[in-house]
């Protein structure tokens, strides 16, 4: 007789996880709960299924890490795993930075599909809602050879857990809070199987108005998000699983008003005001230009035939439309005119093989490839593109291996990618051009136990990544970059060279540790150089940006020790620096994270009168200033290093029903500390946003 | 099967097309400035101008002043700006003049007439605020020194100071900056 089991244990810090069982014969049952959420740089090797995602290196945030960081975009919470750091222009554009490298270098996975929206933009965040998502996993050497050459600085991925047969309602639903920005939200997440599968349907909503820092409103830094997804899959035993999955996402993002200059000279002023100009008195919901629209939808369909017990076949095929309007404060009632208005449909197509010899210890998969991109500049805009529009072929073809077993475990990877650009341009703009390029990409990755609670892997990788359209052909003036933006079409393929190596076990039976330390050597390392040119327009006079290849070298280190004190009490320290050098000028890079240093101390207790589980914690962080930036690239010195206070309490509770409530209360940058972050655009024009507090109640059924 | 066919169409059908980009009219940009001073005595004109028909990038601009003002005299300055790269010509003086209270123009002299040329607003937006597409310029020495003209958007046009054309308090983002040579004898 089918009936549900609840979880008779729930231990401290880990999610309540319900089974449906249909119990036909007398049955064992081991029930394994993930424990120790907070080291997140758990090294998971999967070996018996078929992902081919080779990760030796992977960190994850829990569904349960990301219960405590609801409210946040993705980035946000990607940034809370060790070598992750965000790039920001404003308070809600923030997109990730894996090992000092972001943007056309970074894949980001949406249920399995690469996600295709402008990446190459600094003010372009990932047009994902990670709460459609049940966990995002980090993948920081180099090991995505499936996903393309994009993600050589890391592949981030945002997947659903499996769904299983269980034909009742389950999900739950967030109600969420923000001191700061007055910002409120609901998400829902529900689960169901019906007869035409099992599905998972998710829904959320929230808005947000301006922003406070500690002493001004950061006027028009606004937000409205909305998002659904759907997905349904078939009995996941059987010899045929199909899933199709659609999601649609869609945000508006008010851009600080006082952040959008007409000339240097305005930037320059803008330096020296100790309030934005704009800035208003009142806190407002409304947002006027600079803004931005953007919508993102996802169709995916895949199918896995699984022939026998050593070979399946998988069929992974998705659409992607990604629109994006930005608004810019325009002469003659034109800032209801988007500036840039691009759509880009994408397809992707994957086939892949796989073998599992007998021992199942092994696996072989090959894979063909093939996607597009069809990028248009919607006319009506009035305003010369600043990338051009474009079709893009590329076909891959692409080989990994797999040992889980032998003296270590290792895993091995190869593609070959070519790909064909179309380039569409006016006949005054340069008029049509074809471009094609041929590389590849490889990685080698071993495990090892060094002893019985210590382990260590590496990956060593190359990739070969061709220079992508913006890089070659952009050309304009750039609001982003405050200067006139130009491609270049002499690049030629970047080399990436990276070595990752982390430690990770007990030290002792209350001391866990993680190092992670990675390298990375580029030649030709593709990124916007200031030429030193002023160019006069009539707007006055403005410096030229060029797309240049340079020798790169990197570097990095992060460190992660969690003491347990007792049975109630956690304190975790951790450090992370990153390095990197412009070999072929003899200085630092731009855009790389300082130094960080965290202390968290935790305190949980379970089972007690009033209820079932409470935990909290204080965290102090310290930002020190980056003075490794070649200043001469950056209009203005990076700013003083800061501390930040964090704080947060969560209870638990369980109802009769066995339902489960959960409430959070966090509270960051608590003592409300004026500060301004090196890796933010508005650094330049504002201080970052002061106190904040975040609520969330949950109710999962 | 029927799904893989399904692809291979669809593959088909969406590689096979040619895109065709639309040409910009890029009704919005300022290609020409001119600055004509007329002389109110029996001076000759000066006529001030800046021309960069190709738009942002591309070839640079012209800049060209003809004529030398006469110390003592009275001009009536007034300012046309101009769209060339479109046909026909867009004139932007008529735009601005509609959006007065969200424009103002500034005037500052340099170099050696620093402080020597009067110049003041003839004209004024709803609000009787300034806007500075009509000035009265008069020059009370000799020398040579350049003029920089240049266009806010969305000033605060009631801050102290930027009714009378000092620009420091007045904010908003600049439209147009430009600098012409200028001589008095």
């Amino acid at each position: 007789m089918p009936r549900e089991i609840p979880p008779d244990h729930i231990p401290i810090g880990c999610a309540t996880k319900s089974l449906f069982l249909d119990i036909q014969k007398d049955t064992i049952i081991h029930i394994i709960m993930e424990h120790h959420d907070e080291l997140m740089d758990e090294i998971v090797i999967e070996g018996r299924n078929t992902q081919t995602k080779t990760g030796l290196l992977k960190a994850v945030v829990s569904r349960d890490m990301m219960m405590e960081y609801s409210g946040k975009s993705l980035t946000e919470m990607l940034a809370v795993i060790p070598g992750v750091s965000m790039l920001r222009s404003g308070p809600n554009l923030a997109k990730p930075i894996i090992h000092g490298v972001y943007g056309n270098r970074i894949t980001i996975l949406n249920h399995g599909i690469p996600q295709e929206g402008q990446q190459w933009g600094n003010d372009h965040a990932p047009e994902i809602d990670p709460n459609s998502g049940d966990k995002i996993s980090v993948f920081k050497g180099a090991n995505a050879i499936k996903y393309g050459l994009s993600a050589l600085g890391g592949l981030v991925v945002i997947e659903p857990n499996e769904l299983t047969y269980d034909p009742h309602w389950h999900g739950d639903v967030k109600l969420l809070g923000q001191s700061n920005g007055r910002v409120f939200g609901v998400q829902s997440t529900v689960l169901k199987s019906t007869f035409a599968g099992n599905t998972r349907w998710t829904a959320a909503y929230s808005k947000g108005g301006d922003r406070q820092s500690k002493d001004y409103y950061l006027s028009n830094t606004g937000n409205k998000e909305a998002s659904f997804s759907f997905l349904i899959s078939n009995n996941n035993t059987s010899r045929n699983q199909r899933k199709f999955y659609y999601s649609f996402y869609h945000t508006e993002i008010g851009i600080l008003r006082g952040s959008h200059i007409g000339n240097l000279s305005d930037l320059t002023e803008a330096f020296t005001r100790s309030v934005p100009f704009f800035t208003k008195e009142d806190f407002s919901y409304e947002m006027v230009a600079p803004r931005q629209n953007v919508s993102h939808h996802l169709a995916k369909y895949s199918h896995k035939h699984v022939y026998s017990d050593k070979n399946s076949l998988n069929l992974e095929c998705a659409f992607q439309a990604n629109i994006r309007q930005e608004y810019d404060v325009r002469r003659g009632e034109r800032s209801t005119i988007p500036s840039l208005n691009l759509t880009l449909f994408s397809q992707y197509y994957d086939l892949q093989f796989n073998h599992q010899p007998d021992n199942q210890d092994q696996l072989h998969s090959v894979g063909l490839q093939y996607r597009n991109n069809n990028n248009t500049n919607n006319p009506g805009t009035g305003i010369s593109p600043l990338i051009p529009d474009y079709f893009n072929h590329q076909a891959a073809l692409y080989y990994i291996h797999k040992n889980k077993k032998g003296v270590f475990p290792m895993e091995a990877g190869l593609r070959a990618e070519f790909r064909d650009y179309h380039i569409y341009r006016t006949v005054g703009k340069g008029g049509n051009v074809q471009r094609k390029f041929f590389n590849f990409a490889a990685n080698f990755g071993i495990k090892k136990d060094i002893t019985k609670t210590l382990s260590s892997s590496m990956d060593i990788s190359y990739t070969g990544r061709p220079p992508e359209t913006n890089e070659l052909y952009s050309n304009g003036l750039h609001q982003g970059v405050s200067g006139i933006e130009e491609g270049s079409m002499e690049l030629t393929t970047e080399h990436s060279f990276k070595i990752v190596n982390e430690w990770n076990g007990h030290t002792s039976k209350n001391h866990h540790i993680n190092i992670s330390l990675f390298y990375n050597r580029f030649q030709n390392y593709i990124y916007l150089q200031p030429s030193g040119e002023l160019r006069l327009t009539i707007r006055g006079a403005f410096p030229v940006f060029r797309y240049v290849g340079a020798d790169v070298s990197m570097a990095g280190l992060s460190i992660k020790s969690n003491l347990e004190v007792g049975h109630h009490w956690q304190w975790s320290n951790a450090l992370h620096y990153t390095y990197a050098q412009n070999l072929t000028i003899g200085k630092g890079l731009i855009r790389i994270p300082p130094l960080l240093g965290v202390s968290n101390l935790t305190y949980a207790i379970g089972k007690s009168k009033i209820f079932d589980e409470l935990k909290m914690g204080l965290e102090v962080s310290y930002t020190a200033r980056q003075t490794k930036a070649n200043e001469k690239e950056d209009f203005l010195a990076p700013p003083d290093d800061y501390f930040l206070t964090n704080a947060f309490l969560r209870i638990k509770w369980k109802t009769k029903k066995q339902n489960d409530l959960d409430f959070i209360i966090k509270g960051e940058n608590l003592m409300n500390v004026r500060y301004r972050d090196y890796l933010n655009r508005l650094r330049y024009f504002a201080d970052e946003s002061g106190r904040n507090i975040y609520f969330t109640f949950n109710i999962s059924f | 099967m029927r799904i893989v066919s399904f692809i291979i169409v669809m593959v088909l059908l969406t590689t096979s097309c040619e895109k065709t980009p639309t040409p910009i009219n890029e009704e919005e940009l300022i290609t020409t400035l001119v600055f004509t001073l007329d002389a109110v005595g029996n001076n000759q004109d000066v006529v001030m101008t800046f021309k960069d028909p190709d738009g942002n990038g591309g070839i640079a601009p012209t800049i060209t002043t003809i004529g030398v003002m006469k110390s003592g005299e009275t001009y009536n300055g007034s300012l046309t700006l101009l769209n060339e790269s479109e046909n026909p010509v867009i004139n932007i003086t008529a735009e601005i003049e509609a959006e007065a209270e969200a424009h103002q123009f500034f005037y500052a002299v340099s170099g050696a007439l620093a402080g020597n040329i009067d110049i003041t607003y003839e004209d004024k937006d709803k609000d009787n605020l300034p806007l500075g597409l009509k000035t009265k310029v008069v020059p009370r020495a000799t020398g040579s020194g350049k003029l920089k003209l240049l266009l806010r958007h969305e000033p605060n046009k009631k801050a102290v100071g930027v009714s009378t054309g000092i620009i420091d308090n007045a904010g908003g983002e600049t439209d147009l900056e430009v600098s012409f040579d200028l001589v008095v004898n």
